[in-house]
């Protein structure tokens, strides 16, 4: 039977009936897998040892009413670049190819203790550079709804593989959009969660100020009872926020009554997300959604937050600053690839020469000239400054406005190849995006139909600092399931 | 000096400090790359952050663990993905030529 296309909301209510097993619905998923893998490739790595043990471990849970969650047997898929112990962790990365993670991240830990069954390791962008997953050293991850184009990134293979039924949930990470957007192209749900909301510890680190790890579900509530699982405080990120996640707005009750969330609250449409470069029929989603909620009692209006127009040029200094400083580790020295030469300084440079692909090395290459002596306050400083203007301009906003309509992207999905020569088209993908991470707060992008080329269309919506689950509270009223793909 | 115009001996300089080898294709590829990119960030010029102070983000920063012993990984988990090792130890070439 298939089971692969439902939420994990409904795969629930079927594994508490007992109607099917963890072990059943596993199968069902990794036969998907095995139809729809050869054309995706949305995955690095599967786990099938280790998921059929874990299924079976929920199954003992449900047959003993213990310790059951909203996620006990649901499979998941991990982004690469989140440690699962024993496992390959490559960052779809060659400097890493040989690597394999002593320790689980703070978010595996939590699914794995909540029943989750995890699946397998999902393609990226290497070190979640880049907006395709073209930028994988194992070549890239397909869109489900059209093979010649990108599923977005750098989460491609968790949206991806959500969207063709070879995971029902997945985790992925987002510095500037990288699970919006690929959520967006691929027609799933994907939530950005407040900066240290989610635990860090286990993420490989990109640009660590900006990093989020989050969720790609079929549902906004899915990515709800995600958040609710990895969120909270760490004591081993000392950027999680101490918070509870019980403590959070609207967390009793997202699901609950969404429109009673909306009603009487003013919702901000920025102006300089719907300007030229706006994709028309992405344009007439965001306002249709407008007028959904307008008809739901929410009042709509029109906003400026003029520093955005700066967000993408800080961001892409800040970004590539953090990871030129976070990729000095990688080095030959403890682990992964060693390129062997007679002397340190030149092994140092053959294995990162060797083991880095071209995007990560120009991301590198940028951010050590904006820290380098002579630079750094022209544009380092000035991308910080910038920044807190972004910051400001959220702020400002939330005084009087609820929660922020826009796109979610530019476009719909693009085709494999279009941009990859041209690095600053690629990163105009994410401009919507952006200024979510430079501000700190969440985003989630959600599906609302398709073009008229059959691709699928997404909006974002943003809101305050720890407003998450209004954000999926609203979602889920805009979301439209889609039929899964064939 | 312009900071958003790289000259090829700039890109030189930096793969230096990063530690790439680049070879003369490359140099070429991210002079290009990099001044087009430059070109797009030097916008920033036109917004006024004469009162702006740098972003700082919310909470505490740097927050102290307490000062209590806490168990760690054992030595051989963390020599295990060593490319070379000898004993406890990472081993690597001469640092000095």
């Amino acid at each position: 039977m298939k089971f692969w296309d439902k939420t994990a909301f409904e795969l629930h209510k079927l594994l508490v009936n007992r109607e099917i097993s963890a072990v059943e619905l596993l199968s069902s998923v990794l036969e998907r897998v095995n139809e729809k893998e050869g054309d995706v490739h949305a995955y690095l790595c599967l786990m099938e040892e280790s998921a059929k043990k874990q299924a079976e471990e929920a199954d003992l849970r449900f047959r003993k009413k213990e310790r059951i969650t909203a996620l006990t047997g649901i499979p998941t898929a991990v982004k690469d670049n989140i440690c699962v112990q024993e496992y390959p962790t490559t960052c779809a990365s060659k400097i890493l190819e040989e690597f394999s993670s002593p320790y689980h991240a703070t978010a595996v830990e939590k699914l794995l203790d909540s029943g989750a069954v995890l699946i397998g390791k999902t393609n990226m962008d290497e070190f979640a550079m880049g907006s395709s997953c073209e930028n994988s050293a194992y070549g890239p991850t397909r869109n489900p709804w059209n093979l010649s184009c990108v599923p977005g990134g750098s989460s491609g293979g968790s949206a991806a593989c959500v969207a063709s039924g070879e995971a029902v949930s997945a985790l992925g990470s987002d510095t500037g959009g990288s699970i919006r957007q690929p959520a967006s192209f691929c027609g799933v749900v994907g939530l950005k969660p407040t900066y240290g909301l989610v635990s860090r510890y286990g993420l490989v680190a990109f640009a660590s100020s900006l990093d989020q790890i989050g969720a790609l579900a079929k549902s906004s509530f899915d990515c709800g009872k995600i958040l609710e699982c990895i969120g909270g405080y760490d004591p081993k990120d000392s950027t999680s926020a101490q918070i509870q996640i019980s403590d959070l707005e609207n967390h009793d009750d997202f699901y609950d009554c969404p429109e009673d969330k909306i009603k009487n609250k003013i919702i901000g449409i920025p102006e300089e997300f719907m300007r030229e470069g706006l994709d028309p029929e992405i344009k007439s989603a965001v306002l249709q959604c407008a007028l959904t909620l307008e008809a739901l009692g929410a009042r709509i209006e029109e906003i400026h937050l003029p520093s955005l127009k700066f967000a993408l040029s800080s961001y892409y200094l800040t970004a590539s600053a953090e990871a030129s400083s976070n990729l000095a580790r990688y080095d030959g020295v403890r682990y992964g690839l060693r390129i062997s030469k007679d002397q340190s300084g030149k092994m140092f440079k053959a294995t990162r020469s060797q083991g880095f692909g071209k995007e990560v090395k120009r991301r590198i290459l940028l951010g050590t000239y904006a820290l380098s002596s002579g630079y750094y306050e022209a544009l380092y400083l000035k991308a910080q400054k910038v920044r807190q203007l972004v910051k400001q301009d959220f702020d400002k906003a939330f005084q009087k406005y609820s929660l922020l309509l826009t796109p979610t992207c530019p476009t719909p999905a693009f085709k494999i190849g279009e941009k990859v020569s041209d690095p600053l088209a690629m990163y105009l993908s994410d401009i919507y995006t952006i200024p979510v991470n430079l501000a700190g707060i969440p985003g989630l992008s959600v599906p609302v139909g398709f073009s008229s080329s059959g691709l699928p269309l997404g909006v974002q919506l943003i809101a305050p600092q720890f407003h998450d689950f209004t954000l999926l509270s609203v979602g889920s009223i805009l979301e439209k399931p889609s039929q899964p793909v064939p | 000096m312009d900071p958003y115009l790289i000259t090829p001996e700039l890109v030189s300089h930096i793969a230096e400090l990063a530690a790439l080898d680049l070879d003369a294709e490359e140099k070429a590829q991210f002079f290009a790359d990099l001044n087009r990119i430059l070109d797009h960030i030097k916008q920033l010029r036109s917004s006024n952050t004469e009162d702006a102070v740098e972003f700082q983000p919310e909470g505490s920063l740097n927050p102290l663990r307490e000062d209590k012993n806490m168990p760690s990984f054992p030595t051989s988990d963390m020599l295990r993905n060593a490319p070379e090792k000898e004993g406890d130890f990472f081993k690597i070439p001469p640092v000095l030529e």
